[in-house]
């Protein structure tokens, strides 16, 4: 008896001692602790809603236990602390409404998945998507980064919906959300009169002149019918292409059919490359626009269309 | 000194006697993981073996491993406080790790094994020899790793995230970037603790045969 | 009951314990040769968890907050393990010597198991309320006895089959890690 109450005593001593060593520790750390803890936040916080000056913490209920914190900017707005398991492991990011229920900051704080895939949700490219957004409105997750976009999106409907009720705002769910668009980057120029396109000629098919407009209709062959071996019926590009015969340069070219490969060949429907030959002169031989990587073969149809309208005139 | 280098690679207590494993597939991401965790533990080692080795003589024998736990888990929780308020990019890269150090079958293997039977001096040694040939075992799987995966060597210094060095080895095109997840931390760990199994045979049979 | 199916697939399978937190390992590599010692391991660690799960929760909700002695919560934590895998080899002992032989020294070692004390802390830092930690602390361990058994059946035809003499043993069970988590891997985003 007498020798368990000594190994109970000491062992309580060793433990009351171990106690004292770690309440000084911890009286020394903690502070540090705290302000490193709000001082992160804080600078997140004034960056989404610079003109505030108080923010405090509010007390919170959630369901889905992906809210961590909900802070008030006074006058301005609230943000979440929000924390989901992405791919492979959590995510962290602050995401801040404003008062006229608009998302007004997104922010990553935390994200340790495979970089260049899972990563991109922390990138420009995905908050973009993010902010400007209605506390109403639908998000799309990232085509490629699945898991890690859908975990995030999940956490942001977890802050609109507290959000939300905090407002009074109904949200009837609605809301579909509007695709991302595809990052479009140029490459290499190609000239529109050179050895690059002088295989397979582009089809002119009509023509038709209206004032000093010219518009042609050409069909040029792409990937679909010139290199993709699994194509089961290729069809060919079908361009509208318009000139303004008086300054002899090009007005605009656009799409009319396209058949190559989609979210591929269809990155050279957009702005960024059909922008490119307005303007080119058609008497410029150097005359180039620059091919959208990863889609060469359709940029160069688009250029072998305007080719062949130059080889007529 | 042979013997000292033996001890380190065939003894190594990460890829010869398999202890610590769980620490060692989880962290050795990159370099500075594997230096915040090797320095930790080599720290709490030498500290735990000391105060244990002091209070050999006066530890009841049947409570002696309660009693050990609790220094070990005391200078885990202190070494993990500080590491939260002056290092903190550490705290988030380990994350549980630092806590779990606690269960590192190293240093409570090492108590039991040395510290409680031997001096002072002896057992601050024998944690430092232990905790070395760690901090080799992390240093070379996180190297192999951070390399295979992502081509570069970096450190970063923890206290106020500063960049120390940073070096490309290997072209951005080769990176495996498997290496960076559990397939590749598996595979590392078995390649390295093959290699060690066969220093080891090979260094058995010239013994063996130096005995004839 | 969404969130709690969803919680115990994750911690089960998903973010399997053995191969995509490596914790565990120490008595994984000694215990998951046999089919046998492997079953009555994985049972003995599910028991082990759920109680020390259930008494440091309370533990340290209903003392150590209200004291706001929360940094005491690694020793008391580890205290707790420590006691509860003695009371187990006592009962174990008692009611079932031939399990209590068969586990050996690996019963005292689950209280080094990283998977324990991980579990324990993990419940306090994932804020989960009462049902959830219970989930949790069932999903985590059988996730463990899932990979036991399945490597105790693969190791066993692997222990008599030719292999390089280097790799004999744990390092082929390493590589047998590897492949297992390439497969598991695949389960990501189920939930």
């Amino acid at each position: 008896m007498k020798k368990a109450l000594y190994l109970a005593a000491f062992l309580a001593l060793t433990s009351a001692l171990a106690g004292a060593v770690l309440a000084g520790v911890n009286s020394l750390t903690a502070p540090i602790i705290n302000d490193r803890a709000i001082a992160a936040v804080k600078a997140t916080l004034q960056e989404f809603f610079p003109q505030a000056d108080e923010f405090s913490e509010l007390d919170f209920e959630d369901e889905t236990g992906l809210i961590v914190n909900v802070y008030e900017a006074k006058d301005a707005g609230y943000a979440y602390n929000v924390k989901v398991q992405g791919y492979k492991d959590v995510i962290t990011f602050v995401v801040a409404f404003s008062e006229d229920a608009k998302i007004v900051g997104f922010k990553v704080t935390f994200i340790n998945d495979t970089p260049g895939i899972g990563s991109r949700v922390g990138e420009d490219e995905f908050s973009n998507v993010v902010v400007g957004k209605g506390s109403t409105d639908a998000i799309a997750t990232l085509s490629g980064a699945t898991v890690s976009s859908s975990s995030v999106v999940k956490g942001i409907n977890a802050a609109k919906a507290h959000f939300n009720a905090m407002k009074g705002i109904k949200d009837d769910g609605t809301s579909v959300p509007d695709p991302v668009e595809p990052v479009i980057n140029l490459g290499e120029p190609v000239v529109i009169v050179s050895d690059a396109t002088s295989t397979s000629p582009a089809e002119i098919l009509e023509k038709t002149t209206d004032g000093n407009i010219t518009t042609y209709r050409v069909s040029a062959k792409g990937y679909a019918m010139l290199e993709d071996d699994h194509s089961e019926d290729p069809k060919p590009n079908v361009y509208v292409i318009k000139i303004d015969d008086t300054a002899n340069t090009v007005v605009s070219v656009a799409y009319e059919t396209f058949s190559d490969t989609k979210n591929i060949g269809d990155k050279t429907n957009s702005d960024t490359f059909l922008k490119q030959f307005e303007g080119l002169s058609l008497s410029d031989a150097e005359a180039s626009v620059d091919v959208v990587t990863g889609a060469t073969y359709t940029s160069i149809s688009a250029a072998r269309a305007l080719r062949a309208v130059i080889e007529s005139r | 000194m042979k013997k000292f280098f033996t001890g380190l690679i065939l003894d190594n207590p990460v890829f010869g006697l398999f202890l610590g494993i769980c620490s060692t597939l989880a962290i050795t991401i990159n370099l500075n993981n594997a230096l915040g965790m090797g320095i930790s533990v080599i720290l709490i080692l030498i500290a735990s073996n000391v105060i244990i080795s002091a209070i050999r003589k006066i530890t009841p024998d049947e409570i002696r491993i309660p009693v050990y736990i609790v220094v070990i888990a005391t200078l885990v929780k202190a070494v993990e406080l500080l590491i939260k308020a002056y290092a903190p990019a550490i705290d988030v890269a380990l994350g549980v790790f630092i806590p779990l150090i606690v269960v590192n079958c190293i240093i409570l293997g090492r108590a039991e094994a040395f510290a409680s039977k031997n001096g002072i001096l002896a057992s601050a040694w024998d944690g430092f020899t232990m905790g070395l040939g760690y901090i080799i075992g992390l240093v070379a799987m996180s190297l192999i790793r951070e390399i295979l995966a992502t081509g570069i060597v970096e450190m970063v210094n923890p206290f106020n995230d500063a960049l120390i060095f940073s070096i490309r080895l290997v072209p951005a095109e080769f990176s495996i970037s498997m290496f960076s997840q559990p397939v590749g931390a598996f595979l590392t760990f078995a390649v390295l603790a093959a290699g060690v199994a066969a220093v080891r045979d090979k260094v058995e049979a010239q013994t063996k045969k130096e005995a004839k | 009951m969404d969130k709690l199916f969803a919680l115990f697939m994750t911690a089960f399978l998903i973010n399997n314990i053995i191969l995509t937190k490596f914790l565990g390992m120490c008595p994984f590599l000694g215990v998951s040769r046999q089919r046998s010692s492997a079953i009555g391991m994985g049972l003995a660690v599910i028991f082990v968890i759920l109680g020390a799960s259930i008494f440091t929760y309370v533990l340290y909700y209903s003392v150590l907050v209200p004291l706001e002695l929360e940094y005491m919560d690694l020793i008391t934590f580890i205290l707790v393990i420590a006691a509860f895998v003695q009371f187990v080899e006592l009962v174990l002992k008692k009611y079932s010597p031939a399990l209590y032989k068969a586990l050996g020294i690996y019963l005292p070692l689950i209280t080094t198991n990283c998977v324990v004390l991980y579990v324990t802390l993990e419940n306090i830092t994932n804020k989960f309320d009462f049902l959830e930690m219970i989930v949790y602390s069932i999903a985590v361990p059988a996730g463990f006895a899932l990979m036991l058994f399945i490597f105790s059946t693969i190791r066993e035809r692997l222990d008599i089959a030719t292999t390089p003499k280097p790799f004999r043993g744990n390092a082929l069970a390493l590589v047998l890690a590897a492949i297992m988590a390439l497969a598991f891997s695949g389960l990501a985003g189920l939930v």
